[in-house]
């Protein structure tokens, strides 16, 4: 997709949860509980200097009080390496989303502490907070999200206007962006014009128009059919190749399996982790099951 | 009768759920009928305060007067003549007539008057009615109300005529001169008068005449009006007097077609809105089994309802307002309004406000009635319209503006409605600095304001207020619906960076896209509707200075309002807001 920013060697094996787990097998998986951090260090480095892209300790979201208290994320310790692919899973509700929420900035967690691109975000301004998601986050979502009343290539120019671009290198970014999603003969159609499939594509091009250090991507196929969901995940592998650092949550096997990590949740806990050695260099329609 | 009684039942418990949108919608109905009652009870009013007053009076048919007197000092023999013209039956008079200067604690009234020397016994033929005080003494005189009340004089004044000491004994009115006139009217004993007659000060007479046939009194009147003696009917008077309250009436028309215009806006953003806040409902009505007429008829009758409550008491407000609109009436016996409030007006106004009401929501409601019942039970907004020349412009803007001018676009409707707003106020504004200006020119150094400018001045401020109110609530309306309306972009634009500060401009962007035109256009407007309500070319176009402060206050009063929905378009929780709607 793009030139690699972040070279995978030397970088941490594993995040702070089953940091004994190194490069295992596509099968092989250490229980972890979600107390495990694996780190005595602070910040967004561990003890052994090495510098993750995300970094959480002990964070928390919780909604209401006492008997309604409910923990949607409960003492969580992540890190992800730039460059690196990670697939969460879990049933629905056990709060996937809105780990990924908290980990762009777009809510603010009741506890815990927060790195984000080396900057503590978790008492961050309202203010710096937008900056962190203008400059160093992309968001993918399920329902694409895009504006009902831009074109394709106004979708994706979008973010770079917001983070002050001028008009005319903002649509050549994104005209650039709709031709590596597959759609530049798509630029002028609405939303409404385009499949399930190419308005993901396009939303997934609206996530790297500014050259985001990590793209959070919220169940990206879940609105999709098979075959949309394989141009999809032909993206993905596409951004890992080039080194682009993904977080994606999923309840698709598939997607997870191009990962290079998949941690498991359940009540807002990491309950397993597991080291994949399929992600981008397995064959990809052998590991979606759709052929190819 | 079932499906009635589904509708009225639905439409009540709306009502109740929604108590500050509908109270919202009552404001704007009963703001618009209120002013639509003003207009019609004191269109039917004209002539009965002055018929009231010519009956209590014992009023003339014919006024006739002089330029000077005879060369004995007496009245002329071709006024004297006309005592017994034919068709006469009774007159009173002549009356020495003077306009001596009138001081006030060392105050000059520089407002001509005409001091009319009279018995202390009643006359048989226009004898005044004391409203205040006394009727004439020897050195007390008695002054007509409008001139008393403009020239700031009251009971127990003191004052002197040509330097001669008087104290006002008290105030009447006449049916024998205008009450609306200049110069204004005193009277004082015969005695009084002719002792202020001068050299400076020449006397001239004045004649009260009771004809046969009072209706031909203006026939009368014209045939007999040479040679120096000026006569004037009881018509002609009358017809003076109700000139105030037809230039009262013309802002009222005015005042009320723009607060109907206004009225249709905001009902038509208040419909849609609570339309398009209620899709998840009329999912649920349809995947009952409700067809879409009931759905529309449930809107339907909600609004109506809310229509006939803000027209009663439109209706109330309007026919309590009339007597206080009709300052001038001082100078006559009797008050304009009350009595004026027929069925027939009832029935307009009534009418008027479940028209607006219809025309505000057959669309949304038709709308409604026709969505999908799976895309209402989403809750999914209507799809937003696509601007094509706002977003290009916008492209090149600061992040703000950007936002502001898409956000405004999506709703091209309530663009359009919001400026008719703005440009309503406006020219609202520029007319009143027009009557401004006018009292400005009109008042000569020191001196009396024209009663009429005063009244109209006064029916304009209180249609200027209603409208900036009602502008207001529309205001805060549009901005709120705004706000709701765009709750999934703005969560969009939040997670790709833009800011909470940015978010708060742009929304208060959005509202300046449509009043920025508004109010340009609002000016011209103004000053069109100036001339075509003042049509003996009296009007004075306000200063560019004036009309520039009228502009930027009217923003400045936008943005205030917009801040409350801005600020909470930054705070909404934008996670939340993506996930409900994924």
């Amino acid at each position: 997709m793009k030139g690699s920013p972040h070279d995978n060697e030397g970088r941490a094996v594993s995040g702070t949860v089953g940091s004994t787990s190194t490069g295992s097998t596509s099968t092989g998986s250490t229980s972890t509980g979600s107390t495990s951090t694996g780190s005595t260090s602070t910040g967004a480095a561990d003890s052994a200097g090495n510098r993750y892209l995300v970094r959480t300790r002990g964070l928390c979201k919780q909604y209401g009080k006492d008997d309604s208290l409910i923990r949607a994320v409960d003492h969580v310790d992540l890190a992800v390496s730039p460059g690196e692919t990670l697939a969460v899973m879990g049933p629905s509700g056990c709060g996937k989303s809105t780990l990924l929420h908290l980990v762009g900035g777009l809510d603010r967690p009741s506890a815990g502490e927060l790195w984000l691109a080396g900057q503590r975000i978790d008492q961050m301004s309202e203010r710096g907070m937008a900056a962190i998601r203008r400059d160093a986050v992309g968001f993918v979502f399920q329902a694409f999200h895009l504006m009902d009343e831009l074109t394709a290539v106004e979708n994706i120019e979008l973010p770079a206007l917001l983070a002050g671009r001028s008009a005319r290198a903002a649509r050549r970014r994104a005209i650039a962006l709709l031709d590596q999603v597959g759609l530049a003969d798509r630029a002028r159609h609405l939303p409404s014009q385009l499949s399930g499939g190419q308005r993901q594509r396009v939303a997934i091009a609206r996530a790297l128009a500014n050259e985001p250090l990590i793209v959070l991507a919220d169940e990206p196929t879940g609105n999709l059919d098979s075959e949309a969901t394989l141009e999809v995940l032909r993206l993905f592998e596409e951004l890992h190749e080039a080194g682009q650092t993904l977080v994606i949550v999923t309840h698709d096997a598939r997607i997870a399996a191009t990962a290079d990590r998949l941690i498991s949740m359940r009540d807002g806990a990491f309950v397993d982790e597991t080291r994949l050695t399929g992600g981008s260099t397995g064959s990809l329609g052998q590991l979606a099951g759709l052929g190819g | 009768m079932t499906r009635l009684l589904i509708i009225g039942r639905l439409a009540w418990r709306d009502l109740r759920l929604r108590r500050a949108e509908a109270a919202l919608m009552l404001i704007v109905v009963t703001a618009a009928t209120a002013t639509l009652t003003l207009g019609l009870v004191l269109t039917g009013v004209t002539a009965s305060p002055y018929q009231h007053t010519r009956a209590v009076t014992h009023g003339p048919d014919v006024v006739a007067g002089t330029a000077g007197a005879a060369r004995d000092g007496g009245p002329p023999a071709a006024l004297t003549v006309l005592e017994h013209a034919p068709g006469v039956t009774g007159f009173s008079g002549p009356y020495p007539v003077v306009g001596p200067v009138l001081r006030t604690a060392g105050r000059m009234i520089p407002t001509g008057f005409n001091a009319e020397g009279r018995s202390m016994a009643p006359a048989a033929i226009d004898q005044p009615k004391v409203t205040r005080g006394t009727w004439v003494r020897p050195g007390g005189i008695v002054v007509e109300p409008t001139y008393a009340a403009e020239a700031h004089l009251a009971v127990g004044d003191r004052v002197t005529l040509d330097g001669r000491p008087f104290r006002i004994a008290g105030l009447a009115v006449t049916a024998a001169e205008p009450s609306v006139n200049a110069p204004g009217q005193i009277w004082l004993t015969e005695a009084d008068a002719r002792s202020l007659i001068s050299r400076s000060d020449p006397v001239y007479y004045e004649l009260n005449l009771k004809l046969a046939d009072p209706a031909r009194a203006t026939a009368f009147a014209d045939a007999r009006s040479t040679g120096g003696v000026y006569l004037q009917s009881w018509q002609q008077i009358a017809s003076h007097d109700a000139r105030q309250l037809q230039i009262e009436q013309a802002a009222l028309g005015v005042g009320s077609s723009l607060l109907g215009l206004l009225a249709i806006a905001s009902l038509a953003v208040l419909a849609g809105g609570r339309v398009a806040e209620q899709s998840r409902r009329v999912g649920l009505l349809k995947a009952v089994g409700s067809p879409p007429r009931l759905v529309a008829g449930v809107l339907l009758a909600e609004h109506l309802t809310i229509a006939v409550a803000g027209a009663a008491a439109g209706l109330a407000a309007g026919w309590l307002a009339a007597p206080l609109l009709s300052g001038p009436a001082d100078g006559l016996v009797g008050a304009p309004g009350a009595p004026s409030l027929t069925f027939a007006t009832a029935g307009i106004v009534t009418l008027a406000a479940l028209a607006v009401a219809l025309l505000a929501t057959l669309g949304p409601a038709l709308r409604a009635s026709r969505t999908s019942t799976v895309a209402a039970l989403a809750n999914a907004a209507r799809a937003p319209r696509r601007s094509r020349l706002l977003i290009a412009l916008s492209r090149r803007l600061p992040t703000p503006l950007l936002l502001g001018l898409r956000l405004a676009g999506r709703r091209p409707r309530r663009l359009v409605f919001s400026a008719l707003s703005v440009a309503i106020v406006v020219a609202t504004m520029t007319g009143v600095l027009n009557m401004l200006a006018q009292g400005r020119v009109r008042r000569v150094p020191g001196g009396l304001v024209n009663p009429v400018h005063t009244a109209v001045s006064q029916v304009l401020l209180v249609i200027t207020v209603v409208l900036i109110l009602l502008a207001a609530v529309n205001a805060a309306f549009v901005a709120l619906t705004t706000v709701r309306d765009s709750r999934r972009p703005i969560a969009v634009a939040r997670s790709l960076g833009a800011s909470p500060d940015q978010i708060r401009a742009g929304v208060t962007a959005s509202q300046l896209t449509a009043a920025v035109p508004g109010a340009v256009l609002g000016l011209p407007a103004g000053i069109a509707l100036i001339a075509a309500s003042t049509r003996n070319g009296s009007s004075v176009v306000p200063s560019v200075w004036g009309l520039l402060a009228v502009v930027l206050l009217a923003l400045a009063g936008l943005t205030a309002i917009s801040a409350g929905p801005a600020r909470a378009a930054a705070r909404q929780p934008v996670a939340e807001i993506l996930q409900a709607e994924a």
